[in-house]
């Protein structure tokens, strides 16, 4: 038979056991690196107040996933959020490793997804479609953060914590 | 009291595992699937909003946690991870199936970006960056009092002369000139595009797609090979042909419409401008000519926000910005009857 104190150490033991395996879960934090300039806003939103910016390829510490923004530590400690589509996609559970890209569509499609240029290239879709969509998003990644709240301001729009009274 | 066989206990199991299965399957043939919480989120945030200005200003406005997107992802990771790989050696269609069956709001940008390059092969993009950009902000600001304010929305305007607006997966959204020049206000703008926000938040795209893939799956057979491609090609047709051809069903574009003239309100835009614009339309239409066409009849739409706007009382609040849309909107007015652009091959 084990004697209490025996039991009580057992008990002590698996305590520190768990606290340990808890700590170390919250030390591996998520990082993820950002794929152009960001602007950490201070709300989730386009138009929340700008806490800082980062460079393309600036890991960021991911605090929480909520909903379509992430709450991120940058390396300089301040503290918001980004958009989910401010980094890299994460791997499509289609692959067009049975239809390779075709270099053609590659070229005019500048940062548009690999499934979506196979796709274009399978149904023979005009190659201007897809050199125009690549233009439409360079153009909206153009859109700065700053610009549009300039653009809200301008009529005291946007989200209500967020106009400019 | 006679004891419980083991018989019984396995058969109840057995008839438990079996509902649940069933209750699973069904959860994403219903297209409108997300569409409950979402108005259910509505009608909560709506609770809350000031759009009077008069009501508490604690709830951020636009500022919800967008839960539609998480809760199209329906299972966790690891379900998804597992499920696909362990059945993809010996059944190809079941994986096409359960590929539909698990396809999350991670699947969308690429969806997305085919949807609109079919949509640019059909309607060129007007080349006029300013318009574009104009189109862009207008739109981004209405999206950030959305469901999903988290999405980088793209806006393009589409030459047509026919007044619609098309909008794709994780917010690649498109809307005519033909719609453009029956325009008289900024206002108006933000509830066609806060209509096409709606359904891009309401993943109307996603559950289309969702239904194209398990029904592959189902008829192809267990030992049928599907390529990844084919899979994505099979979804990506399902939402052309729902966007660009068929439209959404009514009950989706109805949905759409509320959501739509909520966003464009909480932005700070007069809701009675996207009424007008609508009205505006139902007085030019006819048996030959039909505005929308991807869309419901315009006198059920009026109806719909109307009620949407009576439920929040917020007939007039908001601005309908008329001189930056005429500075920014350069087009010609001619409202005409024009062939319908389902027609054009």
């Amino acid at each position: 038979m084990r004697s209490i104190q025996q039991k009580r150490r057992s008990v002590k033991r698996a305590l520190a056991v768990a606290v340990v395996a808890g700590l170390a879960v919250f030390a591996i934090a998520e990082e993820q690196m950002v794929k152009h300039t960001v602007a950490i806003k201070k709300g989730k939103s386009s138009l929340a107040p700008i806490a800082t910016t980062v460079l393309a390829d600036t890991t960021l510490t991911i605090l929480d996933r909520q909903g379509s923004f992430v709450h991120v530590r940058a390396p300089d400690g301040t503290v918001g959020f980004v958009m989910n589509d401010d980094f890299p996609p994460k791997p499509s559970k289609f692959k067009p490793g049975d239809a390779p890209v075709d270099p053609k569509y590659a070229g005019a499609g500048r940062g548009l997804e690999d499934e979506a240029l196979s796709y274009a290239g399978t149904k023979q879709t005009k190659l201007e479609a897809v050199k125009a969509l690549s233009d439409l998003k360079e153009l909206g990644d153009q859109v700065s953060d700053d610009a549009l709240q300039t653009f809200a301001n301008e009529q005291h729009l946007g989200p209500m914590e967020y106009r400019q009274k | 009291m006679k004891p419980i066989s083991f018989r019984r206990v396995r058969f109840f199991a057995a008839g438990s595992l079996a509902m649940a299965l069933v209750a699973l399957a069904l959860i994403p043939i219903n297209n409108g699937g997300c569409s409950t919480m979402s108005t259910a989120m509505t009608t909560m945030k709506t609770k809350f909003q000031d759009v009077t200005g008069t009501g508490s200003s604690n709830q951020p406005a636009g500022n919800t946690p967008a839960a539609p997107s998480d809760s199209s992802s329906m299972m966790p990771g690891f379900i998804t991870r597992l499920m696909p790989n362990g059945i993809t050696k010996y059944f190809p269609a079941a994986e096409t199936f359960f590929k539909g069956f698990f396809l999350s709001t991670d699947d969308e940008p690429a969806l997305g970006q085919a949807v609109a390059m079919v949509t640019l092969s059909r309607y060129p993009l007007v080349t006029d960056p300013a318009l574009n950009a104009y189109v862009t902000k207008v739109g981004r600001v209405v999206a950030a009092s959305s469901l999903e304010p988290g999405i980088k929305y793209y806006f393009g305007v589409i030459e047509s002369e026919q007044p619609n607006a098309f909008s794709g997966p994780h917010g690649y959204i498109f809307i005519t000139t033909g719609a453009l020049k029956r325009m008289r206000s900024e206002g108006e703008l933000a509830g066609v595009l806060g209509h096409e926000i709606g359904h891009v938040c309401l993943h109307h795209g996603l559950a289309a797609m969702k239904t194209a893939l398990m029904a592959q799956g189902a008829v192809q057979g267990a030992t049928a090979g599907i390529k990844q491609l084919q899979q994505f090609s099979t979804g990506t047709d399902a939402i052309v042909k729902l966007v660009l051809d068929n439209g959404y069903l009514q009950p989706q574009e109805i949905e759409a419409d509320q959501e739509g003239v909520c966003y464009a309100m909480w932005a700070g835009y007069d809701p009675m401008a996207y009424v007008e614009f609508l009205r505006s339309l139902e007085s030019e239409e006819s048996p030959t000519f039909k505005p929308f066409s991807t869309h419901p009849g315009i006198a059920a739409r009026i109806s719909a926000v109307l009620a949407k706007i009576e439920e929040l009382h917020a007939e007039h609040h908001g601005v309908a910005v008329v001189e930056r849309f005429q500075a920014n909107v350069h087009l010609v007015s001619a409202p005409q009857a024009l062939p319908d652009p389902k027609t054009i091959k």
